[in-house]
């Protein structure tokens, strides 16, 4: 009977810690930061951003060849130009170059059988790119020149009909890593060091409350922006995407996990301008993941004890047709981080912040 | 008043130090330049990706490799699972025909790496094979840096300068939260003085730290010329463009001053207005030319291209000059909004009334 009558007065002291730390949430306005930021960036994945990102070098064409074989390919070059400049001698040609950083200059010339060209390059490009040059070049001249030549190779699509997820969805997971998750963990530290500031945390002591009402109401209000965070960035940017029934666990437990890191770390700082070296290296060493995502190639394998990296990479298999595995993989995971983040802010703050209080 | 204005400084200074702020002032130019000057050669380089049976011929793999990066895998079913993976990579493997390997392609390939990969086998085979193949020449115009490097340090410098504002914003905080303001705002200083004292601690602190970092990134031929005039011209041409940039940029610490109430505070404002102060220049290289003036208001985007110009050598010298001018027309209105604010908000205003 007494157990059942404490485990109603933590649970009203959890409740009323909650509904202290969302006063000061709304009081702050960061409920306000959160929908603003997550709508604009929502809009901007949703209606701003191109489906696919082209390659950004631009070629300049000129045709110098006797009977203008090249006269479609200048076109289709110029068509593609924000200017649609059509290049008819070399000086212009040089004077949009010397414009354009990133461009490079091919000029068709000879015959059939002695076929030319010249390409001006900037001068910054790396050596296999100034092979590619030479070698597309001598494609272009053979493809577009009408040269006859017989393939050495043959080509098999693996899945002709693939398609990749536009960019604005496939970017989805990429802010949930790198901003959804770190929300609570800059939030929940900032509001531990604004009550060590202002001495709450010395009145909290003197109240019945627990290390675990403590961090569980801190852990509440900024799993709810999260969540917030999340429904509203991905409203707006692909609704379809919440049909995946493992995304909101995913990001709700990386989010859950950083905040207790967040909480756990605070306690050791001061005030927040001491916090923003810790605030800086965490940001930083959570966007590791991203490298190894838009380059799977690079073996960055300690990379998946990250818990961005496990929100990434399971957000993205859970919302365009990824192995299983992965997405119970990283639930796993990520439930294992919360569990250590947990412990460690109980550890900080029953045996330092408490103590300090006193 | 100077005497007022200095002491402030000091103060400033003083509680920088203790408070680590200092440190975090002048390391953090630093690391991010050093940050930039990892990253940038990464993204600028980023090779074309051919993963290879291990079987296919050395030929084959050789002119790949000329061209990209090859990753060796150990059979056709591990290149179909790498092809298979996120990133555009081309496959090859060897065939029945050791002369013709075949290119796998996953086929929702942004870039054509197929056509790509199928282009450089046939170009190697080509001369291997003595048939007539184009005779090109390349020319180099002599340019060293790529675009991605000159935006990425124009970026980098106007972070720094505003990075020096949020420290201002900082110190300001840390008066209101210690009741230091309360009692500058009944001392004998004028909020004239109290303004001049944070924004010349400010623009000594953005003019000394805004170099090191795009050294870093760019190199020291960015200032170093080969006679000293030149040199003092440079150096003196991006403390032009510093300056031109700093009232916008120390505008958003100022704003922090002014409206947070506390370090909870701070952190909601800086975590709302750091995408509009930093992040929305970069719509300036991706905007289309016929959509620019929708930017044109902006005086963090006339900053971020007074930089990019300038970064960019004499010959935009014209350019540069243009864009610091509206950086600094655009960003006086925005400066001079927030210092009145900081004036209501520090009680200077009611105190002198």
């Amino acid at each position: 009977m007494r157990a059942h009558g404490g485990a109603i007065t933590n649970a009203n002291g959890l409740l009323a810690l909650i509904a202290l730390d969302a006063r000061v949430a709304v009081r702050h306005r960061l409920v306000h930061v959160v929908v603003v930021l997550a709508s604009a960036f929502g809009l901007l994945l949703g209606y701003a951003v191109p489906d696919q990102l082209t390659p950004a070098s631009r070629d300049l064409v000129l045709d110098q060849t006797p009977d203008g074989r090249f006269t479609a390919l200048v076109q289709t070059a110029a068509e593609r130009s924000e200017d649609g400049h059509v290049y008819d001698d070399e000086a212009a040609l040089r004077a949009a170059l010397a414009e354009e950083s990133d461009a490079i200059g091919i000029i068709f010339a000879g015959t059939p059988q002695a076929p030319q060209a010249r390409v001006i390059r900037q001068g910054h490009e790396s050596r296999d790119r100034v092979a590619l040059m030479k070698t597309l070049t001598d494609a272009l001249w053979a493809h577009q020149g009408g040269l006859e030549r017989a393939p050495s190779h043959f080509v098999t699509v693996l899945t002709p009909e693939a398609t990749k997820p536009p960019l604005g969805h496939a970017l989805v997971p990429v802010l949930f890593a790198l901003d959804v998750c770190l929300l609570g963990f800059i939030f929940g530290a900032v509001m531990m060091l604004q009550e060590k500031h202002s001495g709450t945390v010395g009145y909290f002591r003197i109240t019945p409350g627990r290390v675990g009402a403590y961090l569980g109401a801190k852990l509440a209000v900024n799993l709810a922006l999260v969540a917030l965070n999340a429904l509203i960035l991905v409203g707006l940017a692909g609704p379809s995407l919440l049909a995946a029934p493992a995304l909101l666990p995913l990001v709700l437990l990386g989010g859950a996990g950083m905040t207790l890191l967040g909480l756990g770390l605070a306690v050791y700082f001061r005030d927040l301008s001491s916090f923003f070296y810790a605030m800086a290296a965490i940001g930083l060493i959570a966007a590791v993941p991203m490298y190894p995502f838009f380059n799977p190639s690079i073996d960055l394998g300690w990379s998946a004890l990250l818990p961005t990296h496990q929100v990434l990479f399971g957000s993205y298999a859970a919302c365009f047709g990824g192995a299983p595995e992965l997405v119970r993989n990283a639930l796993l995971a990520l439930a294992g981080f919360t569990l250590l983040s947990a412990g460690f802010a109980w550890f900080a703050v029953s045996t330092r912040l408490m103590k300090e209080a006193r | 008043m100077l005497a007022h204005i200095t002491a402030l400084i000091r103060k400033d200074l003083k509680t920088g130090t203790r408070d680590q702020i200092m440190a975090y002032m002048l390391l953090s130019p630093l690391l991010l330049g050093a940050l930039a000057a990892l990253l940038v050669p990464l993204i600028e380089h980023t090779p074309l990706m051919f993963a290879v049976s291990s079987d296919l011929a050395a030929e084959h793999v050789d002119a790949l490799r000329e061209h990209g990066r090859v990753e060796r895998l150990p059979d056709r079913a591990a290149v179909i699972a790498r092809v298979g993976l996120r990133d555009d990579v081309a496959g090859v493997a060897a065939s029945s025909d050791p002369a013709k390997p075949e290119v796998i392609v996953q086929g929702d390939e942004i870039l054509a790496i197929g056509d790509i990969a199928g282009s450089i086998l046939d170009y190697a085979a080509h001369i291997r094979d003595g048939q007539p193949v184009t005779a090109v020449t390349i020319e180099s115009l002599g340019q060293t840096t790529p675009s991605v490097r000159l935006i990425a340090a124009a970026l980098l410098a106007y972070s720094v300068v505003v990075m020096v504002g949020l420290l201002l914003g900082f110190t300001i905080l840390e008066e209101r939260m210690t009741g230091v303001d309360a009692v500058l705002a009944v001392s004998p200083l004028s909020y004239l003085g109290y303004a001049a004292a944070k924004l010349l601690l400010g623009t000594v602190l953005s003019l000394a730290l805004v170099a090191p970092p795009l050294l870093m990134v760019l190199g020291l031929d960015l200032l170093v010329h080969d006679s000293v005039s030149a040199t003092l011209g440079a150096i003196a041409d991006l403390l032009l463009v510093t300056l031109a940039c700093l009232p916008f940029a120390l505008s958003l610490g100022l704003a922090v001053g002014a409206w947070a109430k506390d370090q909870l505070g701070a952190i909601t404002i800086m975590k709302a207005l750091l995408p509009v102060w930093l992040t929305l220049p970069i719509a300036g290289f991706v905007v289309p030319s016929a959509w620019q003036w929708v930017l044109w208001p902006l005086a963090n985007h006339w900053g971020v291209q007074a930089y990019f110009e300038f970064v960019q050598g004499g010959a935009h010298a014209g350019a540069t000059w243009r864009a610091a001018g509206l950086a600094l027309v655009a960003g006086l209105p925005v400066l001079a909004a927030t210092l009145y604010a900081l004036r209501q908000k520090l009680g200077f205003a009611s105190s002198s009334a």
